[in-house]
């Protein structure tokens, strides 16, 4: 299998990419024409409202679902099934970690039978040690709280040296205070390894805070309806950035698109309550 | 004090039992209902250690033979038929057939198959032990969560991880709890295998004194089966205990539900 070191650029491409689902006598058009890309060591927030497409795009992009039309290539490799260059977060960590292995088998066990025992301890420390979460090695998931249970999860993708980072909703269940620390817990392993982090998220200040570019997905087949630039800076700052003008406008403006689904304004929408929740 | 309290909690009842057969039989001239101060008597001249060694040990070890092939072969042949949905498939109703045959109809064609020596037993124990194990062990295995799926895929996750760490992993619980029912299956098992052509076991020890009318010593034998139920009992709780230690408290109950 081939592996992407941390390193070297990693360039995601989707193409094109629609999907169906069979429906009794039709065919249910979820997605259509949908073009993302993300360059090495960026973060690109695909938002969108729920039910909108996301977590099928999602799962076409880590390899787990054929489109039925497009292509997703990675590194200028077209998928075909699951990618060792894509590791993937889960939104529900606790239905992702395995409650019956420890902390580090559970982040070691995508390298079983691919590395040795001792590399195996070695990056599936060093992955824990990077999301802080090195003292709790030995501990089994559901000893841990939700915050931490993410963190393990994310530790995994981590110990697989991808070359990007995949995350589904990943702090949709966890509180304000977790999520805000798991953010900048995002924000800094961009920094440290250089990953290039792929979002999906419906909460538009997620996007708008840690997005290099945020991506709108919308109609019905989705497509992407704009793809906003977000220039607030590497460094962010869960107070300071938030509170900024430029903030507070970028994502009025990502939360006008999803409203309107890229039309025309007809009148100015209130801002501030986020769409779905 | 806690523990003393459960310990009560526990034992009023076979306590209470004990005392009332003791003293409603303690002037029984009945044959069939000997004094249980007589069955005592008899069972400590009898069992430590002539009859332990003549028949206990004979019988425990076939019980061990024919209960661990069943939950060797309802374990391995879960994962195989718990990974293969189109092979599970083909075959469930044989499964199903085999199933419903009650293995204790199947003696009188085992002493014709097998003959009358312990391999007989021992397969007749294991044939009719394997079946919750194996039924539990497809169900859990081909009732892996999707997001855990999903994660064995999105990871390439080697042939024997996803056997050995996912699929047995996840399927521990329900292979404990069908493992209990198995359990008192062969014990069942063990003592009606002995009642055909057997030279010794406790179910050759029954039939035996039963048929001499040597009914104190029958009751002997049906006293020292409840306690060997409870010690089994008692051991297997021990297994469960270390076998689920690293499993949350809510999936370690003895059937756990599947969560969609």
């Amino acid at each position: 299998m081939n592996t992407l070191g941390t390193t070297e650029p990693a360039l995601v491409e989707v193409r094109g990419v629609g999907h169906d689902y069979p429906q009794a006598e039709s065919v249910h058009r979820v997605l259509d024409g949908v073009e993302v890309t993300a360059n090495a060591g960026e973060v690109v927030c695909i938002v969108g409202p729920s039910g909108v497409g996301k977590t099928t795009l999602l799962r076409i992009i880590g390899g787990l679902q054929r489109p039925t039309r497009g292509t997703v290539s990675i590194g200028g490799q077209v998928l075909e099934g699951p990618s060792a260059a894509v590791g993937l977060v889960f939104q529900d960590y606790s239905r992702s970690l395995f409650p019956w292995l420890s902390v580090l088998d559970n982040v070691t066990l995508p390298l079983r039978g691919k590395h040795s025992r001792a590399e195996r301890a070695d990056r599936g420390r060093t992955a824990l040690r990077e999301v802080g979460l090195l003292d709790a090695e030995a501990k089994r998931p559901w000893e841990l709280s939700g915050g931490m249970q993410q963190r393990a999860a994310i530790a995994r993708a981590l110990a697989y040296e991808p070359a990007v980072l995949l995350m589904d909703e990943p702090f949709a269940s966890v509180d304000a205070q977790t999520r805000a620390g798991l953010e900048d817990l995002t924000l800094r392993v961009r920094d440290d390894l250089g990953q290039t982090v792929l979002l999906i998220t419906h909460d538009i200040d997620e996007a708008v805070y840690l997005g290099d570019r945020v991506v709108v997905l919308h109609g019905s087949p989705a497509s992407v309806i704009d793809e906003i630039a977000i220039p607030l800076g590497r460094e962010r700052e869960q107070i300071a950035t938030r509170s900024t003008p430029e903030f507070a406008e970028l994502r009025a403006r990502v939360h006008r698109l999803i409203q309107n689904g890229g039309a025309p304004m007809s009148c100015s929408s209130p801002v501030g309550e986020p769409i779905d929740a | 004090m806690n523990r003393l309290k459960r310990l009560g909690l526990e034992l009023w009842l076979p306590v209470l039992a004990l005392v009332a057969w003791w003293f409603a039989s303690a002037n029984s001239t009945s044959i069939f209902f000997p004094p249980l101060r007589d069955i005592a008597a008899a069972t400590w001249q009898l069992w430590p250690f002539d009859h332990v060694w003549s028949d206990l040990v004979p019988s425990l070890v076939n019980l061990a033979y024919g209960y661990a092939l069943a939950v060797v072969i309802g374990v391995l042949g879960g994962l195989l038929l718990g990974s293969m949905p189109r092979l599970l498939d083909a075959i469930e109703p044989e499964l199903e057939f085999l199933r419903a045959v009650p293995a204790v109809a199947l003696l009188p064609v085992a002493v014709i198959a097998l003959g009358l020596g312990d391999g007989m037993r021992v397969s007749m124990i294991a044939f009719g032990a394997v079946w919750p194990v194996l039924i539990n062990t497809v169900s859990a295995v081909s009732g892996i969560d999707s997001v855990q799926r999903d994660v064995q895929q999105a990871f390439a996750l080697s042939l024997p991880t996803r056997v050995l760490r996912v699929r047995l992993g996840a399927a521990v619980p329900q292979i404990v709890a069908g493992a209990r029912v198995s359990l008192s299956i062969a014990v069942v098992l063990i003592v009606v295998s002995e009642m055909q052509g057997a030279d010794r076991g406790i179910g050759f020890f029954l039939l035996t004194t039963q048929r001499s009318f040597a009914l104190t010593d029958m009751w002997t034998g049906m006293v020292v089966l409840g306690l060997l139920g409870c010690l089994l009992n008692l051991a297997f709780r021990r297994v469960e205990r270390l076998l689920l230690r690293h499993y949350p408290p809510a999936r370690s109950g003895p059937t756990p539900v599947e969560a969609r």
